[in-house]
């Protein structure tokens, strides 16, 4: 499992002027921004996008049929699995982290607090994360880089038109959805968080039941 | 060490099927053309495609349930696969250091050495030659008891096969219980390595003999279509029309040289056989 770390690790760092050129323009973002706010929401894309940097190392054990060879290495497929949702959490974990600690400083360098919002903004960010993490992975491996792209635009662009049938059907029977949802009771900031986690936490365990899966029956 | 009971395995029209036993301090030689299944044979054994049928062991183990730490015993080299062309060897250093218990780090730097490849180069630019190399090491850096080696000497020059036929066979005479199962369209590689050799075509076994007998008992024999007619043919395992006589491969060389003196007696080799095998039909 180890070597699959530092695998990923060294291919990862062939990414690093890419890499470098996100912290600059979130640096250069975060130093121009006038509140506390605008400084969270320029540094919060930074995990976002070195979570994708995990992603991309599915790309590169596929290249050039590089997966047969990988698969006769000392590893299981299931370890494999799990390395690769091992990897994306720790990227995205550690980033935020680092980011959040860089937000705190270029805040206080401006005299400025981060508020109850701003911790609220970095922690929901990192289930976030993690729910898209769990919903692009299984693509990725399943498709591949191109394919999986076209495959998750077909499942937004599926979820969506049921969205729209499930309203025309309501609207057909004389329920008006809009009302139903102001109804619903308005939730806390805080029992948003824990649904949010909540639902992450699910769709990630589904997730990779689902990619041990689809890597156990893949042939190379 | 290695035993492929009558595994079968279906891809549209084209159907593996067939069997091979690997004995421990063996090398086994696969030879067939382009397209015979020899690829898909080392898949099966590699537990990369699932069969339709039949069993592989490994180790006395069903292949598709060795753990990690039993895959630590296999070198392997693809023809089509190997470590992302994005990392160097020094990358690769690190990453079989942390895969392998048994990693031969002095053996894998003196062998870089003896090849003159660099450390720091990507591997996408090295040449065909070099990827060749870096391939056939990888799989003996970490004293492996069995190397499957698909194709490894595919598209190089005779000083390059030569260089790794050499070293697979330091490298057998370093490690006593070693096997090795390696495939080639190349027949000269196999015929001065191998210890047995099974011909694959069209996803069959078709052959299968000691490297030894094989050049010493097997023989093609020429003649007339009035030798032809008159022929002993109890020893004659394929006959074959050509332009204006007849040829016929046998495994009882000395019988035929004894018996038959008026007719061209040829030396065996792999490529002759196996031209008689594809191309003769049996009487």
């Amino acid at each position: 499992m180890k070597g699959l770390w530092i695998k990923d690790l060294k291919l990862m760092t062939a990414q690093k002027y890419f890499f470098l050129l996100i912290l600059l323009i979130a640096i250069g973002m975060s130093i121009s921004a006038e509140d506390v706010s605008m400084m969270t929401f320029s540094l919060g894309f930074v995990p976002f996008v070195v979570s994708l940097f995990g992603l991309s190392t599915i790309s590169y054990d596929e290249f050039d049929n590089g997966n047969a060879f990988l698969f006769t290495l000392p590893i299981t497929r299931k370890e494999y699995v799990f390395e690769k949702y091992a990897l994306s959490f720790v990227l995205a974990f550690v980033s935020l982290v680092v980011m959040f600690l860089f937000t705190i400083f270029m805040a206080a360098q401006k005299g400025m607090l981060l508020d109850f919002d701003g911790w609220m903004i970095h922690f929901g960010l990192f289930a976030l994360i993690l729910l898209l993490q769990a919903i692009m992975i299984p693509f990725h491996l399943k498709f591949g880089q191109e394919r999986g792209r076209i495959a998750i635009i077909l499942l937004i662009g599926a979820l969506l038109l049921i969205a729209t049938f499930i309203q025309k059907g309501l609207e057909f029977i004389g329920i008006d959805w809009m009302q139903v949802l102001q109804s619903l009771p308005i939730l806390g900031q805080q029992t948003m968080l824990i649904l949010l986690y909540g639902v992450s936490f699910v769709v990630l365990i589904i997730s990779l039941k689902v990619s041990i899966q689809i890597v156990s029956k893949k042939e190379f | 060490m290695l035993e492929v009971k009558e595994v079968q395995k279906r891809y549209g029209t084209f159907e593996l099927e067939c069997s091979l036993t690997i004995l421990d301090g063996q090398i086994t030689g696969l030879i067939g053309q382009n397209g015979a299944g020899k690829s898909t044979l080392f898949k099966a054994i590699l537990d990369l495609i699932t069969l339709d049928s039949g069993s592989i062991q490994i180790f006395g183990k069903e292949h598709h349930e060795l753990s990690g730490k039993e895959k630590e015993k296999l070198g392997v080299v693809l023809s089509d696969s190997g470590f992302s062309a994005y990392l160097t060897v020094r990358d690769i250093i690190a990453i079989l250091k942390n895969m392998y218990s048994n990693f031969d780090l002095s053996y894998f730097q003196k062998q870089m050495q003896r090849f003159q490849l660099p450390y720091d180069q990507k591997i996408k630019e090295f040449s065909t030659g070099m990827k060749a190399k870096l391939k056939v090491l990888i799989a003996l850096s970490h004293h492996a008891k069995l190397l499957i080696l698909d194709e490894p000497t595919a598209g190089l020059d005779v000083i390059a096969r030569d260089e790794i036929l050499d070293l697979l066979r330091d490298y057998m005479e370093d490690e006593n219980d070693a096997s090795i199962l390696i495939s080639s369209h190349i027949a000269e590689d196999l015929e001065s390595l191998c210890d047995d050799l099974y011909m694959i075509h069209e996803g069959k076994m078709i052959f299968h003999e000691d490297t030894d007998v094989l050049l010493s008992d097997y023989a093609i024999l020429k003649m007339s279509e009035e030798q032809f007619k008159k022929l002993d043919t109890q020893y004659i395992l394929k006959a074959c029309k050509e332009a204006y006589s007849y040829a016929c491969l046998t495994n009882q060389k000395q019988y035929y040289m004894e018996n038959e003196p008026g007719i061209t007696i040829e030396k065996g080799t792999i490529d002759a056989v196996i031209t008689m095998m594809i191309r003769g039909y049996s009487l």
